[in-house]
């Protein structure tokens, strides 16, 4: 996994929750860095998942509903970080289906080693678009969060009903998105 | 409010983390150096590479300037030579030869014959891959060109024994402006193919108008009852140096080029080409191209003359009987036709027994009971058909029959396919006037000047001999000399009507003796120039004719373009034998 989703997902506790519980939960996590994440690094996506263990216990919030809220703001840094990959484009319908065509191509360009999870976009009509996420690991969470902050860039109302199809919930997900406004 | 110890341990991780950045950094830096060396020695490879696909270009461009100069000299080279088998062959079988040698000289000039076409494909062949095949652009008479092409294979289609048709649509017109030559070949390549691969049955060329006032668009069909040709091997037949079976190469001949040629040669002119087959019943080759129109020069036709006038058709052919009596009523003509000698000898008198006589009939030489040749023998002996005039047509070639002409009185002699603008013209000649183009004019010879006498000019003693024999047999006077100088210095004397010039001779070529010519201060300075030259590479016409030549003959020659190039000078020539009227 990516080191920026580590390092933005470091920024938003501190930012929420306050440097001591991100220093507890690091302490907490048991982490083979101690938690020294850079951007540029890539670091295996248990840690990741040790680390918003700690958090959900040190606050009492349910990971599944900690990690949306992490997608929804990492949409927004990607925003302010990406602008190119944003330019020309006006909805979430539109923005999806480049995530894969455009987006994905252009990370495994600049990291061969990325192992990306792949979506598929399928149009049902004028408001609807169907979702499906697969990956290698267990962050359909992360996704649904990350359409809800596209869509919140765009300004958009966009209801989500979310269907499991792995076993083990979080590799594969189906999204229906209905646009409201 | 974090601890001291916390606030140690965020100082840890921010310093682990900042190190292991600068570590990260420090690799894809040196990633990015060793991509960066190999794209330059990429693109040094690619630059060097660059530089061998210019010089390889060069050498391409160049090989092929060296082997179209390489063909422009073997034409010169191969065809001097030819010119020198082909007129002495030509000359020993005119001469008194035993069976057996007339024999063996047929056959070498058949083999001379069929090297110089190998020779001629090849050269057409390579010329259009170099691009450097360029048509002319001369006004000509299309219907006659084409009776021309049939006329030239209609003997061949007799020994065959095969129906050779023309089918031309009356609406053609009769002047068109493009590359006479080059439409014959085309013509003569299909109808040749046709009569090639037919064993049994007609071969009809047939000419359309398909669209268009001006330029018209001309559909010309080759249709044969011949062995056909299956789907697979249509689609490989134009391609050059394939014929339609491999095994065909060997059974029936040629180098596979004709086709191809004949395709570009129709692309050239701005048409195209293509095929319709059923194997086992026949093809038909087709093409069509865009045509412009000239001014027609009106033929001098009478037709008061032809009007209401009875005309006999006697032939066995029944398609044959049917051509000519569409031909005749076109004409307003009254034919009649059967295909019986005797019942049409019962015809005659009986209609001039009726005061009613036929004024003409056209006789067919090969039929089974009574021939062409008896049949007028057997009008002759009847008192009341002194009157009748007689036209015999045969597929025979004219000389053959020439002899037989003089005894059974004809008036005129046609070859098979029957020519419209023949039959015209023998038709006003057998009912008492000669037809000729309207407006057409002798080209003047030199005033005063023998138009009997021809200088010919030419440092190759066989071309200078072959080139005399043949304009004795045509009846005139000859003279050679060896070299320009010469030429300057006989034309001077006034002693000929026309100069045979060969393009290169020592001291002083062909191009400068008739600039020197053209400018002596008297009236010789308009004395006729042939030019002849062995180089059949394009551009040598418009340099001759640059230099001031009146006419261009391309060796070898064959005697009749060397007979037709020559009256066009002299203005209708020498009369060989006054009893053969024959239309050639």
């Amino acid at each position: 996994m990516k080191g920026i989703v580590f390092t933005e997902f470091l920024d938003m506790a501190e930012e929420k929750f306050g440097p001591e519980v991100v220093d507890e939960v690091l302490e907490a996590s048991d982490l083979p860095n101690g938690g020294a994440y850079t951007a540029v690094g890539t670091y295996d996506h248990s840690e990741m998942l040790r680390m918003v263990g700690a958090l959900s216990r040190s606050t009492s919030l349910e990971a599944p509903e900690l990690v949306k809220a992490f997608g929804e703001h990492l949409a927004g840094r990607f925003v302010a970080g990406y602008p190119l990959f944003f330019a020309g484009i006006s909805s979430t319908f539109d923005f999806l289906p480049t995530i894969e065509s455009h987006i994905h191509v252009e990370v495994r360009k600049l990291y061969s080693d990325a192992d990306l999870p792949t979506f598929t976009c399928e149009r049902l009509g004028p408001d609807r678009m169907q979702f499906e996420y697969r990956s290698p690991r267990p962050f359909a969470d992360l996704a649904e969060g990350l359409m809800a902050g596209t869509a919140k860039h765009f300004g958009e109302t966009i209801g989500i009903e979310r269907e499991d199809l792995a076993v083990e919930s979080g590799y594969a997900a189906r999204f229906v998105l209905t646009r409201m406004s | 409010m974090m601890t001291a110890e916390q606030l140690q341990r965020r100082l840890d991780r921010e310093r682990a983390a900042r190190k292991e950045a600068e570590r990260l950094l420090e690799r894809r830096s040196s990633e990015l150096y060793q991509v960066n060396q190999e794209l330059l020695g990429v693109n040094q490879r690619l630059e060097q590479q660059a530089v061998e696909l210019v010089a390889a270009h060069q050498a391409a461009l160049e090989s092929a300037r060296l082997k179209s100069q390489f063909l422009a000299n073997m034409s010169h080279e191969i065809r001097t030579p030819m010119n020198g088998v082909l007129g002495m062959l030509n000359l020993l079988l005119d001469s008194e030869l035993a069976d057996g040698q007339r024999d063996f000289a047929e056959t070498a000039r058949r083999s001379a014959d069929s090297l110089l076409q190998i020779i001629n494909d090849i050269l057409d062949f390579s010329r259009i891959e170099a691009g450097k095949l360029v048509l002319e652009e001369v006004e000509f008479e299309l219907r006659a060109e084409i009776e021309d092409c049939l006329d030239l294979l209609s003997e061949k289609a007799a020994k065959s024994g095969l129906g050779l048709w023309c089918e031309a649509d009356p609406a053609l017109p009769q002047l068109v402006l493009g590359d006479p030559g080059r439409l014959r070949q085309v013509l003569i390549n299909l109808v040749g193919n046709a009569l090639k691969f037919t064993h049994k049955g007609d071969v009809t060329l047939r000419v359309s108008m398909v669209a268009g006032e001006n330029p018209v668009r001309a559909r010309f069909e080759v249709v044969d009852t011949g062995i056909g040709i299956s789907a697979e091997q249509q689609a490989r037949l134009f391609r050059p140096f394939i014929q339609a079976d491999g095994t065909t190469t060997r059974k029936y001949g040629g180098t596979g080029l004709g086709l191809s040629i004949a395709r570009e040669l129709v692309r050239l002119m701005g048409g195209e080409m293509g095929v319709m087959s059923d194997p086992g019943r026949g093809s038909t080759f087709w093409f069509e191209i865009p045509m412009v129109v000239m001014p027609a020069v009106a033929m001098g036709v009478d037709r008061a003359l032809l009007r209401g006038r009875k005309v006999l058709v006697l032939d066995d052919d029944a398609t044959n009987r049917a051509v000519l009596q569409h031909l005749l009523k076109v004409w307003e003509m009254a034919p009649v036709a059967t295909a019986g000698a005797v019942e049409a000898l019962e015809m005659l008198l009986t209609a001039e027994a009726e005061g009613a006589p036929f004024v003409l009939a056209i006789v067919d030489m090969q039929m089974p009971d009574v021939d062409g040749i008896v049949f007028a023998n057997m009008v002759r002996e009847e008192a009341a058909l002194q009157e009748l005039e007689l036209i015999l047509l045969s597929s025979n070639g004219p000389q053959r029959v020439s002899r037989s002409l003089a005894r059974g009185g004809f008036a005129a002699h046609l070859s098979k396919p029957v020519r419209e603008t023949q039959l015209l013209l023998a038709l006003q000649r057998a009912l008492g006037k000669e037809a000729r183009p309207a407006g057409e004019v002798d080209e003047a010879a030199v005033p005063g000047a023998p138009s009997g006498r021809i200088l010919i000019a030419d440092d190759n003693r066989v071309n200078q001999k072959v080139a005399a024999h043949f304009l004795q047999r045509f009846g005139y006077q000859t003279e050679t000399v060896a070299n320009g100088v010469e030429a300057v210095e006989a034309a001077r004397s006034g002693a000929y009507g026309l100069i045979l010039m060969d393009c290169h001779m020592p001291l002083m070529d062909g191009f400068a003796a008739t600039a020197a010519i053209r400018a002596l201060d008297s009236e010789l300075r308009n004395l006729p120039i042939v030019a002849v030259t062995a180089n059949a590479m394009k551009g040598d016409r418009e340099r001759c004719l640059e230099a001031g030549m009146n006419g261009y003959l391309s060796k070898p020659f064959r005697p009749q373009e060397l007979r037709e190039t020559i009256e066009r000078y002299l203005g209708g020539g020498v009369v060989v034998s006054p009893n053969a009227q024959t239309i050639e």
